[in-house]
Formats: C-alpha cells, sequence, structure tokens
C-alpha cells in the first residue's frame, strides 16, 4: 500500500482510518455490544392512519442538477458560459453513462438508477428548484433555517419536526421514545423541541456498559440522579433509560427485511434497515431522522465513477432497500429527502461546484402522488425554471419553498393541521403531491 | 463503509436549543469555579495552586504559559512522538515508505493530544489549542489532512494559540492542511473555487452576520487564486504552502463596497490576499465574533452584548492580542457569577482522566471512548468545528455514562485507575463518597446524588467491596454534577 502516487491516496485514506480507528474506538464499539437475544416482537396489523415520517437530510448541499438531471434543457449540456458543466454533466439518456429518462425532461444518474423502480410504481416523486430561499449560501445558516422551517428567524430553535411531535399526541398511546435520529450523536435541530426523541448512534451497541450483575441497580440510580437536573438533562437521561430497555426487546441482529430487500453495508444502509425494524416492532417510533453526509462537491466531484457517484448509488440503493421492505409491511409511510442548498449551476475549475440555491426533493410513500417530477417555472406554472435564467446570475432559482412540500406531508400524512406552529409565518401552497 | 462515516453523516447537526441557564454550584467560590474554566478539570493539586496564587495570580500564571515548567509532558513526548515536528514533506515521504505504517502519524496527533490535555500544566495552554482546532476546523480524513492536520497542529494553532490573532489567521491561510481541506490549492484565476473565501469570513473571521455578500466572496476567492500546495514528487517542498504566480488573479479587488469598511486592493500578486487577510483580523466583525466566541467557551453559552462588546474593544485595542483578549474573558468569571458549562465528551473523558489520577501508558487508545460520544479530536466533519452547546451535546447521555465503566473496568489498554489506592484510608460509606468529592469536585454532590449513590453503596456502615465501590465511581463520572464545569 506505499510508495506509490497520489492516485492511490483516497483509498490508502479509507484503510488507514479503518485501520486505525479498529485499533482506538471500534474494538471499543466491538466488544461493547452484549449477546443480543432474539426477542421479536413485531405485530402484523397497523393501528393508526398517521404515517410515520422518516427525514433524511444531506448534509452539505447536495448537487440537485446531478441528483434529478434536467437533461432536456440543452444548457446544461452548453459548452461555455455560466451552465457549462464540462466534466461533471451527466450524459443524456440512451448515451454511455446517461440517465434514465423520467419524464423527457429529467432523468436519474445512472449511480441512483435503482430509484425508478419507486418512481415507475407511482410512490415516489421529486420536487426540481425547490428549497430554502434564504440568500446566504452558507451551509450553516441553510440547514439551521431549513431544520427550523423559518426563514431568517434567530429565536427559533426548535424544529419543523420536533414541533409537530410537541402538539399531536402520540401515535401510540403511552409511548417512550417517539423519535430517533439514527446513526448520529446527537437530535438534529429537525427534530429539536420534540418530546420522547433521543439520538441513537448504532441501535446494536446501544446498552448500558459496566457490570452486567449491578446494570438495572446502576440504572435506577442514574434515574434518580437525573431527576432533578435541568429539563434538557433529564428528559435526556430519561428518554435514554427508556429506549435502553425499548431496544433490548428487538432483535436488531437477527432482523430480516421483507420485500427481497438488500441493504447497502453502509451506516446509511444500516440506519434505514434499524428504521425499518423498529417502525415493523411499532413500539411507537413516529418519526425518524437519518442524516447522510459528504455532499459538498467543492471539487473531483466525479458523479459517474467516484465520490459522488458512490455517495448518490449509497442514497438510492438505501432508499430502495427500505421501500421494498417497508412496503412488504404496510404503505403508511412517508419519506423525504432534502438538502440545504443546490450547487452553482456551473462548473469550477476544480472539477466541482460551489454552494448553490435551488435543489432538488425526494418523497417517497404510500400516498405519494409519485411517478411524477413536480417543477414550476418562474411564473408558478408546471414546467421546468430553466437555466436560461439563472439567480444571481449563477444557480438554478427557488420556484417551490421546500416548506410547500413539508407542510403537505405534516397535514396530509401526520395528520396535523396546526400548521401555522410548525412552520410559523408562512402561508403554503400544496402541491398536489400527497393524495 | 467504516465507522467514519457514522461522523461524515453528523455534519452540521443541531447546534442549538435555547441553552438554559446550567445547575448553580451552589456552594461553590468564584476561585474554584475559575479552575474549571481555566482547565481540562478539577485536580486536588490544581486547587492548591489556584489558592496559593489567588484569582488574578491563577490568571496570570496560566497566561504566561511559558513560564510553566511543563518538562514531564515534554519527556514523554521527546520519548516517542516523533513525528509532530515534521514538514509536510518530511510527512509524505513517510507516507510512501513502504516499511512505514502511516497510521503511526494519527497515534502520535491523537496521543499527544490526549497526554497534554490530561497531564499539562499549561492547561489554559491547552484549551486555547483545542478552542483554535475547533475555530479552524479541519476534519482529518478530508483528503491528505490525515498527513496534514500534524503540521498544521504544530505550526498554527499551538504556535499562535496564545499569541496575535492575525498571526494565527495567516499561519492558517497558508497551511497546506486548511489549503487541500478548503480547496484552495485548486483555486485558480479561471473559475475561481469559493470555498475557502466563504469560510474564512464565515467562520473563521466575520461572522455569518459580519457583514459581507455573495459578490465579497467572489472578490475574496480571487485575493486568493494561487494559493497553493508544491505537488508531490518536489524535491524538499512536497505539499508545502506555494504562491504560483500564475494562476493568480492580479487584478484589482474591491471588498465590502459600500460600506464604511470597504476595501480596495491594488493590482497584486501574493501580496492581495495577505492585505485582506490583516484587514479582516482588523474588522470589528472580526473582534465582535472571536470574542463572542471566546466567552461562549469560557464563559457561558450566552454572553451578555456588554461582556462581548468590552472583550472586543480589548480585542481591537490589541490588534488581536490573545493573551490580553483571555485576560479579560477570565476576569469575566471573577467580576460576575458565571453559569455553570456542560463539559463536551473529551472534556468529560480527561477530566475523569485528571481527577482519579489515571495510569496510562498507552495515550492514543483513550480518545476512543470521546469518540462513541462523537467527539474524537478532528474529526469534525464539516468546516465549522464541534459545537459547543447544551443543546447539540445533552441528546446523547449513554456513551457518557460509559465512559466511566470502560476506564474503572480497566477495558481501555493501557489505562489504570486503581480505585483502591484512590480509597486508601477511606472509611465506610460516607468516607468513600467524601473522597469521590475531594478528588473529582472539590466541592459537595448535590443532595440527591449522594442520597443516591448512599443507597447504591449501602446505606451505613462497614467500608463496600471493592467492586461496590468501582460501581459506584463509575456512576459518580456519570451523574449530573460531573457533567458540569
Amino acid at each position: 500500500m506505499h510508495g506509490h502516487s497520489s492516485c492511490a491516496c483516497r483509498e490508502y485514506n479509507e484503510l488507514s482510518r479503518r485501520s486505525f480507528l479498529s485499533v482506538g474506538a471500534g474494538t471499543l464499539l466491538a466488544s461493547s455490544v452484549p449477546a443480543w437475544l432474539p426477542r421479536v416482537a413485531i405485530a402484523s396489523s397497523e393501528r393508526s392512519e398517521r404515517q410515520v415520517i422518516v427525514s433524511i437530510f444531506l448534509r452539505g448541499g447536495a448537487d440537485g442538477l446531478t441528483l434529478c438531471v434536467p437533461h432536456g434543457d440543452p444548457l446544461y449540456y452548453a459548452a461555455s458560459g455560466p451552465t457549462a458543466r464540462p466534466t461533471i454533466a451527466i450524459a443524456p439518456p440512451g448515451l454511455p453513462n446517461g440517465c434514465t429518462n423520467l419524464d423527457g425532461m429529467f432523468g436519474l444518474p445512472p449511480a441512483m438508477a435503482s430509484l425508478s423502480e419507486a418512481y415507475q410504481n407511482g410512490h415516489l416523486a421529486v420536487v426540481h428548484a425547490a428549497g430554502l430561499t434564504d440568500t446566504s449560501r452558507s451551509h450553516f445558516d441553510a440547514m439551521k433555517f431549513m431544520e427550523v422551517g423559518a426563514l431568517g428567524n434567530p429565536s427559533l430553535f426548535t424544529g419543523w419536526l420536533g414541533r409537530h411531535l410537541a402538539q399531536t399526541d402520540p401515535i401510540l398511546p403511552g409511548s417512550l421514545l417517539r423519535g430517533i435520529s439514527l446513526g448520529s450523536y446527537a437530535v438534529p435541530t429537525t427534530m429539536n423541541g420534540g418530546p420522547s426523541t433521543t439520538p441513537v448512534p448504532d441501535v446494536l451497541s446501544y446498552g448500558l456498559a459496566g457490570n452486567p450483575k449491578t446494570a438495572v441497580q446502576r440504572q435506577a440510580s442514574l434515574r434518580e440522579m437525573y431527576e432533578s437536573t435541568p429539563a434538557i438533562l433529564k428528559n435526556a437521561a430519561k428518554v435514554t433509560n427508556d429506549t435502553i430497555a425499548l431496544l433490548d426487546a428487538i432483535d436488531f441482529e437477527h432482523y430480516q427485511p421483507g420485500g427481497g430487500a438488500v441493504y447497502p453495508e453502509t451506516l446509511f444502509g444500516k440506519s434505514l434497515k434499524a428504521s425499518a425494524a423498529l417502525i415493523k416492532a411499532q413500539v411507537g417510533v413516529e418519526a425518524v431522522c437519518v442524516d447522510r453526509g459528504d455532499w459538498d462537491t467543492h471539487s473531483n466531484a466525479q458523479p459517474v465513477t467516484g465520490g459522488l457517484a458512490a455517495n448518490m448509488a449509497d442514497l438510492a440503493n438505501g432508499l430502495t432497500a427500505f421501500y421494498r421492505d417497508i412496503f412488504s409491511f404496510s404503505t403508511n409511510i412517508v419519506v423525504v429527502v432534502m438538502s440545504e442548498f443546490g450547487r452553482r449551476a456551473g462548473e469550477n475549475a476544480s472539477h466541482g461546484t460551489d454552494h448553490g440555491h435551488g435543489n432538488a426533493m425526494f418523497v417517497m410513500g404510500g400516498r405519494v402522488n409519485g411517478g411524477h417530477v413536480y417543477s414550476r417555472d418562474l411564473n408558478g406554472n408546471p414546467g421546468w425554471v430553466g437555466l436560461g435564467d439563472l439567480y444571481e446570475d449563477l444557480d438554478v432559482h427557488i420556484t417551490t419553498d421546500y416548506r410547500d412540500i413539508l407542510a403537505e406531508i405534516v397535514q396530509k400524512c401526520l395528520d396535523d393541521p396546526q400548521l401555522d406552529k410548525v412552520f410559523p409565518g408562512w402561508t403554503p401552497q400544496f402541491q398536489g403531491i400527497i393524495s | 463503509m467504516s465507522t467514519l462515516s457514522a461522523l461524515a453523516n453528523v455534519m452540521g447537526t443541531a447546534v442549538t436549543a435555547v441553552p438554559p441557564a446550567g445547575p448553580t454550584n451552589q456552594g461553590s467560590d468564584v476561585l474554584l469555579r475559575l479552575v474549571g474554566r481555566m482547565t481540562y478539570g478539577f485536580t486536588a493539586q490544581e486547587w492548591e495552586l489556584a489558592k496559593s496564587l489567588g484569582a488574578q495570580g491563577y490568571i496570570a500564571h496560566h497566561l504566561n504559559y511559558t513560564g510553566i515548567d511543563d518538562s514531564e509532558v515534554e519527556a514523554v513526548l521527546a520519548g516517542g512522538y516523533w513525528t509532530l515536528g515534521y514538514t509536510p514533506h518530511q510527512l509524505w515521504q513517510l507516507y510512501c515508505d513502504s516499511n512505514f505504517d502511516a497510521s503511526v502519524i494519527l497515534e502520535h496527533l491523537i496521543g499527544s493530544t490526549t497526554l497534554r490535555a490530561v497531564r499539562s500544566r499549561r492547561q489554559l495552554f491547552e484549551r486555547m489549542v483545542e478552542f483554535w482546532s475547533d475555530h479552524f476546523s479541519i476534519y482529518l480524513f478530508a483528503d491528505l489532512a490525515f498527513l496534514l492536520k500534524t503540521h498544521d497542529d504544530a505550526n498554527v494553532t499551538r504556535k499562535h494559540a496564545l499569541g496575535k490573532f492575525k498571526d494565527l489567521l495567516r499561519a492558517s491561510a497558508k497551511s497546506p492542511a486548511m489549503l487541500t481541506y478548503l480547496n484552495n490549492n485548486t483555486n485558480v484565476k479561471e473559475h475561481p473555487n469559493e470555498n475557502y473565501a466563504r469560510e474564512l469570513m464565515e467562520l473563521h473571521t466575520l461572522g455569518v452576520d459580519g457583514g459581507y455578500t455573495q459578490r465579497d466572496v467572489q472578490e475574496v476567492a480571487r485575493c486568493f487564486t494561487g494559493w497553493t500546495i508544491y505537488p508531490i514528487g518536489t524535491p524538499l517542498n512536497a505539499l508545502a504552502y506555494r504562491f504560483d504566480a500564475s494562476k493568480h488573479d492580479a487584478g484589482p479587488k474591491t471588498i465590502f463596497q459600500g460600506t464604511p469598511n470597504e476595501l480596495y486592493i491594488a493590482p497584486g500578486g501574493e501580496i492581495q490576499g495577505q492585505k485582506l487577510l490583516d484587514a479582516l483580523a482588523r474588522h470589528p466583525s472580526t473582534a465582535r465574533f472571536i470574542s463572542k466566541k471566546l466567552l461562549r467557551r469560557f464563559w457561558g453559552e450566552n454572553p451578555p452584548i456588554e461582556m462581548v462588546d468590552q472583550v472586543a474593544g480589548v480585542f481591537t485595542a490589541t490588534d488581536g492580542d490573545l493573551k490580553a483578549v483571555m485576560g479579560a474573558v477570565l476576569s469575566m468569571n471573577v467580576i460576575l457569577s458565571t453559569p455553570s458549562k456542560y463539559k463536551r465528551p473529551f472534556h468529560l473523558l480527561v477530566s475523569t482522566l485528571r481527577a482519579l489520577d489515571a495510569k496510562i501508558d498507552r495515550w492514543d487508545y483513550l480518545a476512543g471512548l470521546a469518540y462513541n460520544a462523537g467527539h474524537y479530536p478532528f474529526l469534525w466533519p464539516a468546516p465549522n468545528g464541534y459545537p459547543d452547546a447544551l443543546g447539540y451535546w445533552s441528546s446523547l447521555q449513554l456513551t457518557r455514562w460509559n465512559i466511566g465503566s470502560w476506564l474503572i473496568d480497566s477495558r481501555v489498554p493501557g489505562t489504570v485507575i486503581n480505585v483502591g489506592k484512590c480509597m486508601a484510608g477511606a472509611i465506610g460509606t460516607e468516607g468513600v463518597m467524601d473522597r469521590i468529592e475531594d478528588m473529582m469536585l472539590g466541592q459537595p454532590l448535590k443532595t440527591a446524588e449522594r442520597n443516591s449513590l448512599r443507597k447504591f453503596l449501602g446505606v451505613s456502615g462497614p467500608t463496600p467491596p471493592l467492586s461496590r465501590i468501582q460501581d459506584a465511581l463509575s456512576l459518580a463520572i456519570a451523574c449530573p454534577s460531573f457533567q458540569w464545569y
């Protein structure tokens, strides 16, 4: 592995991080996994008409012009000018490495072709030229405002999904765990403010370490000690203690996905697989957040063979596995995928793209009016906004506020009509994306 | 995909929540709180030092960090951490050496970071290094950063942690790790790459509301065209900073156009970027942004505006002299009652090792415990650095609770906490609890915590068996009082 040129750096990098962490943290993680007994508690009937939501955030600003390619717009293939993408444009359908046509205007890149299945079945919709209309192009402001669900409101800290949970009764009366953020070390802002929510880095190793003989007693002490702490810690400790017991009762290790689903062996794939197991266990989890990072492709994006292609394949294959798995059990589910902003229409000299504006969102579920790419022109009429008129002469315009999509989901799928609390200051216009 | 993708996935998650005030540390005095603010955690020895010097003397002692004898730590470092002073070229050569396992570079970097946090007597300096490592955050596994962060650590953050801000900023701008992380090494006059320019203003200097526009981002990106590194294979200088005039847009630039801070930069080469850096370092938004961030770290999450202005005034008056600025920040802890701060996981780990006087023969494994809680050094996958907010860190409790058990049960190779020795001479349940307070807090536990521990240990009577005390000690590490400083 040594004494080679730079082209092998990336592979080496992968290896070095693995081997290093397997010494440092990995072994600790591995040996902390207790012996899980199979205790499958999966019911077969559904108890609520309210749907379970899985909200997926693509951190870093995913390139919507690659995730959903406007191959019908000639400017996407311009040789020069502000929309030129000389090395990173995805070829039109029918050409080598071309996209999979969706509707004559848009297509899925080869790495995401697996999503055609849900799209053709009418369960997946794409919304293009959507997003947060904030102007800053800062990752951190954009993520914050998008997750909070309001634009430029510095005094609002709770998330749109958190407020929804806070103002509705649990989907399962008495539920101890309503929202979970899988594969992460903190509840994302999206779910902030939601009662009975917690992050779980890894469902398989979620247990109290130390002497197993005293675990119950120690847990009781922790419950007592955190009773009289500030609410933020008290609540976190309570849901932690509840979640230890709850996850212990589900046999994630031997979970068998349905529908012939094969999840990618990635953190994202594992998180979606765990989501499916949790949802099927019907323990009251009604909101799941999963983050997928590494979309900030300023340089060497490589959307066909490299890093961006791998990220997109992970996303699409994970979603497709989840779709097959969960739909073999219930269609009472909705998945939404978003990112803080799209990227610059044109490529930079580093074979990447800088921060942009309008982007693509994906919505999948049993009540989604799918098999369609929703998009509006600058006059608000159905149709692609086009690359001939750019936001600040740089980026794709936003013609659909992301809150229009989320609000329709919250009202129709989550049965929560109090949209003014979920998206304060915003009067949504439904796009008819949910039936 | 490795466990690392777990971290890649947390990029930018919540840094939010209206931070409620922490529990007031009833009974604690200002000096004890100052020890908590300035160090990685209470030790009986540090507490004695503070009491002997008094608040102002203690602050002065730590600000004058080069005057503190740190030979014990330096001896350990000299005994095996030989890659720490390497140049980018030397690091690259090591990486290319087929007889060398490049993970040694990371073992040295992570091991030395942990060692210094736990054992260095220059505790404030180490906390400042951590602060700047967050401020000029570089994700260790982005491109070549796993090699180059070692150089950045020595020549940027450690070199200038208590120096002048403008020197720190200049060093960071030319750091090969930063240049590659934020893609400025490929920022050229045709189609500039805006990544560094944006984060330089948003994260390193002005702050997102500091008064710049998208046009400014593009102008700043033009200033830094040609700031790059020597390619691999360059004799002697591979991966070192280099200004490439042929890739530089030498035209004039105007930044902050139409504002009182409008800056015209005449046609030129490398000097354009240098002028810009100096202007950013002097900008009033920078003084406020850095001062507020330092106060958030060393005072509390919501510093009042007057306090920020006061520190920013010192920043401006001293041209960003960080010793003077920190003197002002820390004096706020003395004058005013500070809210408690919640320990981030690495801090919790280090404070545990300090309080319990762990015997440590291997320093590279320990940070794995902080990793399980989402806080491994240099592994935040976004350029804004690990959050410094209760609202972010409070939601994951379990892996914090487990840190104590892992250590007490000696499950981290090379680390032993001798509980028997810690408890030598402690008689009965009450004696054990008194000892826990003396070692870990320097003040009493909360009544509810003490009652809980007493119940766990057995209400009264003879000294509990060692295994029981070990479990109780892991509970004490997980208890609410030990989560704050």
